[in-house]
């Protein structure tokens, strides 16, 4: 990819990501799917999960799955709430940078 | 992983496990067939351990939050540079995740330029040093060397001269006791003489004893420390560049 990812943009991510599973998602397939869309390395993930956890946006609970518990993490009131800004901020931004690419201004 | 529970020691328990816990079920996860691709790229454990330090250490920052004017973050503004957590070991990489200045997208009103030419600069300066050591290496080793031999030349005269003293000790303490062993036999003879042969003898015994003595003590006593402290003022410039790397 050209374009860096900030900071605030990766968190938008992956509450994105997270946010479409009802019952939340587990580190390796919130990655996966992250990656769909940017390119990320492995160890990148886990500080921005925490951070998210620590400032309330994710919450995490523990799931049985083939004889183990599956750490998932799901996205909380205050995520969602987050995540709306983050996708009005963008729908501004890019719309912003389009018309410039598109010669309109 | 044992050894990431290693790095990650100085980390509070619950710190630590919870990091733990999240790359065990991330191996889990990908599945043993994927476990070597993963822990490729995953790269080695000090990088793991530095990220997730990295990342502790943001907590305590003030994180970044909305306002009508936008994303703002006390971590960006200002003109220093962040840390940039994500750019240890992965700079310079196409498409990484870099958290600098520069690269937020919410954050057109720094300016970046400085930074930009304070990196040029370092790389000029790093390239220049580089150079003039290539330049001094013809004069720098010869001299190194000279300095090594003067200075093993040095530790071993000092340590010939305190012998040849303590030796010297140990021979006026002979002769010293040769010369009381001659006075004793005079004493019967002429006693005056005799006496004042013994009290020179003793006097002379108690002077090669204290010129040995404290010919040992410095041998002893005193060189081992100094030839450490000697040591461990050479050793530091080679330590520093070990901890550098």
């Amino acid at each position: 990819m050209v374009f860096n990812t900030g900071a605030a943009l990766l968190d938008a991510i992956v509450l994105a990501v997270i946010s479409k599973e009802e019952e939340g998602l587990y580190g390796y397939k919130i990655t996966q799917d992250v990656r769909k869309a940017i390119e990320l390395s492995e160890s990148t993930l886990y500080p921005v999960l925490r951070r998210l956890q620590k400032d309330e946006c994710l919450e995490v609970y523990d799931r049985e799955c083939g004889g183990r518990n599956r750490r998932y993490y799901k996205i909380t009131e205050k995520g969602t709430a987050q995540l709306n800004l983050y996708k009005a901020e963008w729908a501004s931004y890019s719309s912003k940078i389009t018309r410039i690419f598109s010669g309109r201004i | 992983m044992r050894e990431l529970s290693n790095l990650l020691q100085d980390l509070s328990d619950a710190d630590r496990e919870e990091a733990l816990r999240y790359y065990n079920d991330y191996f889990e996860d990908a599945g043993p067939e994927n476990e070597e691709a993963v822990a490729e790229e995953l790269g080695t454990p000090e990088k793991v351990a530095a990220m997730i330090k990295a990342g502790l250490l943001e907590d305590d920052k003030t994180q970044g939050s909305f306002t009508d004017t936008g994303y703002t973050d006390e971590r960006f503004s200002g003109d220093e540079r962040m840390p940039g957590p994500y750019e240890s070991g992965k700079s310079g990489e196409r498409g990484t995740f870099r958290r600098t200045e520069e690269d937020d997208p919410y954050h057109y009103t720094s300016q970046p330029e400085p930074h930009k030419k304070k990196r040029g600069k370092g790389i000029w300066k790093l390239l220049l040093i580089v150079l003039l050591a290539l330049c001094a290496l013809p004069i720098l080793a010869p001299l190194l060397i000279v300095l090594a031999v003067v200075l093993l030349v040095l530790i071993v005269t000092a340590v010939v001269i305190v012998l040849a003293f303590a030796l010297s000790g140990i021979a006026i303490v002979i002769s010293g006791i040769l010369a009381l062993g001659s006075g004793i036999a005079k004493l019967f003879l002429v006693p005056a003489t005799g006496l004042f042969i013994c009290g020179a003898a003793l006097l002379v015994i108690a002077l090669g004893i204290i010129v040995a003595w404290g010919m040992w003590w410095l041998l002893f006593k005193v060189l081992p420390p100094v030839l450490n402290a000697l040591i461990r003022i050479l050793r530091r410039p080679f330590e520093r560049k070990e901890n550098a790397s």
